[in-house]
């Protein structure tokens, strides 16, 4: 079972992929209740392996500890080298016990969730290969292997989205979120390839790209066209992390992502998957040190897209799609971290997203259940009253979002926001754009908080108390939502300041950026008042716009907005309309991409069958209307055969010319 | 006698002895047809062990007066071709169960009289032999198609039929040439593969000679523009029909290309790399984009074929160690994963009495392991890793990608059609609101889980262990890839060691 010591690594991925076996060989013959304990079992009995093998790094001897395992050899075609193996270092050991921590009381919480839907068998195994190829992609030891897990997460995601499959939105959704981030998973291959190409060899703790950045200088070891490669292989991967991660502009597709039940949601699109992009791009830093290029893009898109999303949360009606944008405007700070060369704090803040945010859904998951599926927050109102214990919950998840003081989205978000000032990677350009969404995110928060709990009950439906189940698991990650951010307090702080980036520094080492000038800690002091500001600035203008006697809420104008009609447009403003559809993204992709496609497909088929097709039907017919003409030259007259000889002749001497010109 | 003989006999007497059963009822003709091919798979994979150790061959003369001899053989590329030929005959008899049910004997003598002439193509090393084993594929076939068939069937196999034919006459003539070429400088005249390999030609001459054996295996693959046949032949064949031509009468074409055209031809095939590339490239996207317009079920999954063999086609035009890797994985996988998608086509028609997709949808709730299934296989033709087809295609965009970027970059985005007509298949007939035409349509049965069943696990265990197709192919034999790649060599520069896989091994003496 183990080697030197390093325990099973293999086992930790393999335990909900035989979850799943399980579930889909043989849970149809026993009660549907069963599966959902089978996917718990197996990702608990995982999360305790994973502990086992956290215990075991931390308290391994050595400088940098690093456990690697193979089990076979995978690949093997020039480059392209890949064993089926495990790699589990501090970065490792952060995504395993997110995932499958977080996976564990998602799987509880949908226990009670999917009881009595039709698919709980398939759901539940789903969930769990879905955990499975998560793990496989954070734990392998080399770009191909971590991209099966990577394809394999896109495919759970594709199936969870389309659970509820007899709605045709719902498939469309699915489908989009599929081809979307397969466009991105396109450009991961190639850059693996690049990479693979550059360094040699594709594995994950980078050995080949050390080596050649321990060098002088890039060119020396890629020839002249080093530096440019490298730039090209950073932005491919950056593509890859744009898909997968919902970055602009591939982030079309997670708002329609949230057709899937909720707990679903909490795991995939908000927890795990989505980070992926993150994880990625944190572990190929070696890269993007030696291209600085492709890391300012990196910044570049990260901040854009936290803006990006934060004006669309701003007027989304459905609370799902409130929270998916939410999460694409956090993964962009988490990406503006890394691409300020603050690797360790864009791993951080996806370590207290994954728990505020899973927590947000799962509680949004509450009210939903509670109102029937009711999804619209103007349909909502005065829920604080019946749902005591889920309003208190979401309030901590909120807080933690809007980085109120001293909660952990406050520290992680603020610490990426004083780096991204003051690397030598940062600007006061990405600083400031950061805190105007800081603000955002503020104000798009409490809009929910005050419209969906304060006020007045809007809702026609009995509320229905939740069982404890939908409710107490969420304790748990309401704690780290308040308290994870003690685990990194800023530099000026005299305790604990910096754990957890010194907790990472095996990986990162000296690649991690560190902050120069603007007044060090008295600087850094300053950005956290001023983020402290911010926050509370926005609980002040959410409470103007949105207290419960505010004009805002509900305007007779904003009736409409049925989540399942296709035309919701619930403002009369314009400026509110375009951020409602997200930029126009789906129109003008529509546009471009789908249309043109869909005649393209059109054309070609049209093509086969009319034109190709009938060259050869033609050919049919003049063969058969030549055989009835050659019976009448066939009539023994010298002449007549003199004739076609010297017409053979000549069509043989014109395809002899031109077939050899062709 | 070998194990080579009996590999070639054991199909051909299973269908004398469907013939003499033909009497008794159809249960007794599938029992002795589900025996041969059964014994067929045990011999095929006692094959793969024996070639591990070098070549087998099997020699005896003929017909001496014109050099025509008794000649099979099998290296790796043989034998696993050979596996997959009784695997898939296993399956195509499994699946025709019940959907077969007039003039069962027949059916299953031609069925068995095609995996011979398949067998005799994969195995032959005398020209004759071949082209006998060649033309006999193409008899029974025909009737397959012609009596079982569907609505359009006669139309399908005369189609089927010419085409194939007329590509074999250019493939007979440019072979001939080389043959009389031989007896010229040598004065002996001789069929042998092995001889003829020694025929000295001028480029132009090889250039020709490539082109005849080109358009002949060309039609087979098929390669744009000579496809129009095959959706036509797929959609109107029955399923074992349809499984067979996707799964092995395709991979001829492929195999002709490697067996024959390249090592007899290299400075052929070499000028002809471009123009091999720019169809290969050309099809995987033409294939996919019209398959996506289809509205036949059956007609869908063939466009997807021409779309997958663009990526084998091209994988022996990059001329490297993953390029070939990947053409040979790309064969196995694609016979598998779309021959997976043909039965489950088969299975909704049985059902259903319909292919089209306007007919489908909201199929889940009733079928839910077929549509299982079908989620699998449509997974595995957009590639997903943890099937084999990923693995073949990574290897063919990597070898793609190594000869030039840009190829590699162009190929990569043919994956992305590939996932549109995939996932429309199984969305058009599984998802969307319940079906209100179809009730109560009954779910598989044990015999068609166990034919579906024996595709997926094959798939998967190609997926994470790839190298029980591409380990044997270390034997085969030097000729088989002419232009050694370039990057097997700094490969090998930069592991400090020759690797003991792909190109270097050719340059060992084969067992001649």
């Amino acid at each position: 079972m183990t080697d030197n010591g390093v325990p099973a690594l293999w086992l930790v991925p393999a335990l909900p992929a035989a979850g799943a076996l399980i579930i889909f060989l043989f849970s149809k013959f026993w009660n549907p209740r069963v599966a959902g304990r089978i996917a718990c079992s197996a990702v608990g009995l995982s999360f305790l392996w994973v502990l086992v093998c956290s215990y075991m790094l931390i308290t391994w001897p050595g400088e940098a500890p690093r456990f690697t395992q193979k089990l076979w050899t995978w690949l093997d075609a020039g480059t392209i080298t890949a064993d089926v193996g495990f790699l589990f270092d501090q970065v490792t050991l952060v995504f395993t016990l997110v995932v499958t921590g977080v996976g564990f009381i998602i799987h509880l919480y949908s226990v009670a969730y999917m009881r009595g839907d039709d698919g709980e068998r398939r759901f539940f195994g789903y969930m769990n290969l879905f955990v499975a190829a998560m793990l496989v992609l954070v734990m392998a030891d080399n770009a191909f292997f971590m991209f099966l897990g990577w394809e394999g997460v896109g495919c759970c995601s594709f199936f969870l989205i389309g659970h509820f499959y007899q709605k045709q939105e719902n498939c469309a959704a699915a489908t989009k979120a599929f081809l979307v981030t397969r466009l991105g998973d396109i450009f991961l291959l190639l850059g693996v390839l690049l990479c693979a190409k550059l360094a040699g060899v594709s594995f994950l703790d980078l050995s080949g790209f050390e080596k050649v950045a321990g060098m002088d200088s890039v060119p020396q070891a890629f020839g002249a066209s080093g530096p440019l490669l490298l730039t090209i292989a950073g932005l491919l991967l950056l593509g890859g992390a744009m898909g997968k991660s919902a970055q602009l502009p591939l982030q079309t597709w997670l708002p329609d992502a949230m057709a899937g039940p909720t707990p679903v949601s909490a795991l995939i699109h908000a927890a795990t998957m989505v980070t992926a992009g993150v994880y990625l791009i944190a572990r190929f830093h070696v890269l993007y040190v030696m291209a600085p290029v492709a890391l300012a893009a990196v910044a570049m898109v990260g901040v854009g897209t936290a803006f990006y999303a934060a004006t669309c949360a701003l007027v989304q009606t459905d609370i799902k799609r409130i929270l998916a944008y939410s999460t694409i405007s956090q993964i962009g700070y988490m990406i503006l971290g890394l691409g300020v060369g603050a690797f360790s704090l864009g791993l951080f803040h996806f370590f207290t997203h994954a728990f505020y945010k899973a927590l947000l859904f799962l509680a949004a998951g509450t009210v939903i259940h509670a109102l029937h599926g009711e999804q619209n927050i103007y349909k909502m109102g005065g829920l604080k009253a019946s749902l005591r214990g889920t309003y208190l919950v979401f309030l901590c998840g909120a807080a933690a979002l809007a980085g109120l003081p001293l909660t952990a989205g406050f520290f992680s978000k603020d610490a990426i926001l004083w780096y991204s000032l003051s690397t030598k990677y940062g600007n006061p350009a990405l600083f400031a754009l950061g805190m105007v969404t800081a603000l955002l995110t503020a104000i798009y928060t409490f809009r929910l908080i005050f419209v969906v709990f304060h006020g007045t009950e809007r809702s026609h439906h009995h509320v229905h108390e939740p069982e404890p189940l939908l409710v107490k698991p969420l304790a748990v990650l309401a704690f780290f939502a308040l308290f994870a951010g003690f685990l990194n307090l800023p530099h000026f702080v005299p305790v604990l300041s910096a754990k957890w980036e010194h907790f990472l520094e095996p990986v990162f080492g000296h690649y991690h950026a560190h902050p120069a000038g603007y007044g060090g800690k008295a600087g850094e002091a300053l950005a956290a008042l001023l983020s402290t500001v911010v926050s509370l600035a926005g609980l002040f203008i959410a409470w103007k716009l949105y207290h419960p006697g505010a004009a805002v809420v509900p305007v007779p104008a904003m009736e409409i907005g049925e989540s399942e009609t296709s035309t919701p447009a619930p403002y009369k403003a314009s400026l509110a309309n375009w951020l409602y559809r997200g930029w126009d993204f789906d129109r003008a992709y529509d546009a471009a991409f789908v249309r043109p496609f869909r005649r393209l497909s059109g054309m070609s088929s049209w093509v086969d069958r009319v034109i190709i097709d009938g060259v050869f039907e033609l050919s049919a017919a003049i063969v058969r209307g030549v055989h009835s003409l050659l019976l009448a030259f066939q009539n023994g007259r010298l002449s007549r055969y003199a004739l076609v000889m010297l017409f053979g002749a000549l069509a043989g001497t014109i395809i002899l010319f031109f077939g050899r010109g062709w | 006698m070998t194990i080579l003989t009996l590999l070639v006999a054991v199909p051909a007497l299973g269908a004398l002895l469907c013939a003499l059963a033909g009497k008794t009822n159809a249960n007794t003709v599938r029992g002795v047809a589900l025996g041969a091919t059964l014994l067929h798979v045990a011999l095929a994979i006692g094959l793969i062990g024996a070639v591990a150790g070098g070549p087998l061959i099997e020699r005896h003369l003929w017909i001496p007066s014109v050099g025509i001899t008794y000649h099979l053989e099998a290296d790796g590329l043989s034998a696993i071709l050979v596996l997959l030929t009784a695997v898939i005959g296993v399956v195509a008899v499994l699946i025709s169960w019940s959907e077969i049910r007039e003039r069962v004997a027949s059916f299953h003598v031609w069925m068995l009289l095609l995996l011979t002439g398949i067998v005799l193509v994969f195995l032959a090393r005398d020209i004759m032999l071949f082209y006998f084993g060649w033309e006999l594929m193409l008899v029974p076939m025909f009737f397959l198609i012609g009596v079982w068939g569907h609505e359009d069937k006669l139309y399908s196999a005369v189609k089927f039929f010419l085409f194939t034919f007329a590509g074999s006459v250019f493939m007979l003539i440019a072979l001939l040439y080389v043959y009389f070429q031989y007896a010229a400088q040598t004065g002996t005249y001789s069929f042998a593969l092995a001889d003829l390999m020694k025929t000295s030609l001028s480029p132009t001459e090889q250039w020709w000679v490539f082109l005849g054996l080109f358009v002949g295996f060309a039609v087979k693959i098929p390669l744009f523009p000579l496809h129009t046949w095959l959706p036509d032949a797929h959609t109107q064949a029955p399923t074992a029909g349809s499984l067979i031509l996707a799964g092995l009468l395709l991979k001829t074409g492929v195999y002709g290309l490697m067996r024959f055209a390249m090592p007899l031809t290299p400075e052929g095939y070499t000028a002809f790399i471009p123009l091999m590339a720019g169809l290969a490239v050309f099809g995987i996207f033409y294939g996919a984009w019209a398959a996506f317009a289809q509205r036949d079920f059956k007609r869908l999954v063939a466009y997807s074929s021409i779309s997958h063999l663009g990526f084998v086609v091209l994988g022996l035009a990059v001329g490297n160690a993953a390029g070939y890797k990947g053409a040979v994985l790309q064969m196995v996988n694609h016979g598998l994963a779309t021959g997976g998608l043909f039965l489950i086509a088969g299975l909704l028609q049985e059902r259903t009495h319909t292919r089209s997709f306007e007919m489908f949808g909201g199929l889940w709730r009733q079928i839910p392991t077929l549509g299982g299934f079908l989620l699998f296989f449509a997974l595995a033709s957009l590639g997903i890793p943890g099937t084999g087809n990923f693995i073949g295609e990574l290897y063919v965009i990597g070898g793609a990608f190594s000869r030039a970027w840009w190829l590699g970059a162009v190929t990569g985005f043919g994956v992305l059609f590939a996932a549109i007509y995939s996932l429309r298949v199984f969305l058009a007939t599984m998802h969307g609101p319940e079906s209100k035409t179809f009730r109560k349509l009954h779910d598989t049965n044990w015999r068609e889980n166990t034919a579906l069943g024996i595709l997926v696990v094959l798939l998967v265990v190609i997926g994470f262990y790839p190298r029980t197709v591409t380990t044997p192919l270390h034997f085969a034999p030097d000729q088989l890839v002419p232009a050694a790649g370039r990057d097997s060599r700094s490969a090998a520069a930069m592991y400090g060691s020759a690797p003991k896989t792909g190109m270097a091994v050719h340059t060992s003496e084969g067992a001649h």
